[in-house]
């Protein structure tokens, strides 16, 4: 059974919610904290088990994104989970990615955009 | 220090239109302030929204930078503390903002550096957004510290090509200087 990862946000590292009930990874808040891959690292491979746990399974996997900004290291990150859930998407698996911008953030839409626009997986990009 | 050079530096700084500099020690909290401050010097500037973001964005990227190379090069106390302090300058000219960084690098690493940032500079715009996702697909290399990214994301954001410059400094040392217009 895959644990729950809950880590609270500070100034540059986001509010983490790993669930393993709702198969969802939320991310909100600030993405720049020091050793960015050590604090990715634990959530890529919590979504890998999460992914391997689900194989056939009908209720998504979810990543729910709300960063209003990321450092390259964070944006490297979160693009190895993009890939995972993408190749697990191709093996049959349903997954799903809501990310949620700012409206006036544009940078983030762009980021969004470019990292989504080519993979194969069901997405949405919600401007508020 | 005294009075007089005092005033020489800030007309240094006024000539050159810095409204924010720091140089000293890069720790992790120091840069979350110090990008605080930067975040709040920008907020009355609404419509520049978009170059507030990229200020930041390029601030965040040049002064970690910096601490990642210390934390993997540094070979001692001593080391640390000469590659992990840096200089960071925030000038607006115009209505249009630039950063400048510098920081201490070892001497053996600054051929590898140069041919880089030459690389980058090669680049056109579909050529560093090409260069981009090519690098954001390939794995992390062990033990590194960033994703290889950073410059390449500095270059996307800056309105004109990147100025570096590397001289001479004592020891086994040299200082890295980087421009970015925005």
């Amino acid at each position: 059974m895959v644990e729950r990862i809950s880590i609270q946000g500070t100034r540059s590292s986001p509010e983490v919610d790993c669930d393993p009930a709702t198969k969802t990874l939320r991310l909100e808040g600030e993405s720049y904290p020091e050793n960015t891959f050590d604090f990715y690292k634990p959530l890529v491979a919590w979504l890998e088990d999460v992914l391997a746990e689900n194989d056939g399974g009908s209720d998504p996997v979810t990543l729910d994104v709300a960063l209003a900004y990321l450092n390259t290291g964070s944006i490297k990150s979160l693009m190895d989970m993009l890939d995972r859930m993408d190749e697990a998407h191709e093996a049959g698996t349903a997954v799903a990615v809501v990310w949620r911008c700012d409206a006036e953030n544009e940078r983030v839409v762009e980021l969004a955009e470019e990292l989504l626009e080519d993979l194969s997986l069901p997405y949405e990009i919600k401007t508020e | 220090m005294n009075a007089h050079d005092v005033k020489a530096l800030r007309d240094i700084l006024e000539r050159s239109h810095i409204i924010l500099s720091f140089n000293g020690p890069l720790t992790q909290s120091v840069i979350e302030e110090l990008g605080d401050a930067i975040r709040r010097h920008l907020e009355g500037d609404s419509q520049q929204s978009r170059h507030n973001a990229d200020l930041f964005s390029v601030y965040i990227e040049l002064t970690q930078n910096i601490r990642n190379y210390a934390a993997q090069r540094a070979q001692d106390a001593e080391d640390t503390r000469r590659l992990n302090s840096g200089t960071v300058l925030v000038a607006l000219e115009g209505d249009s903002y630039a950063i400048h960084s510098g920081n201490l690098i070892h001497r053996d690493d600054a051929a590898a550096l140069s041919a880089r940032l030459d690389d980058i500079l090669a680049l056109d715009r579909p050529g560093l957004k090409a260069a981009y996702k090519e690098r954001l697909k390939n794995p992390i290399e062990d033990g590194a510290m960033g994703a290889g990214l950073g410059f390449l994301q500095i270059a996307r954001t800056s309105s004109r090509p990147i100025e570096y410059d590397l001289s001479d400094a004592d020891g086994d040392y040299v200082f890295f200087s980087l421009t970015v217009h925005l």
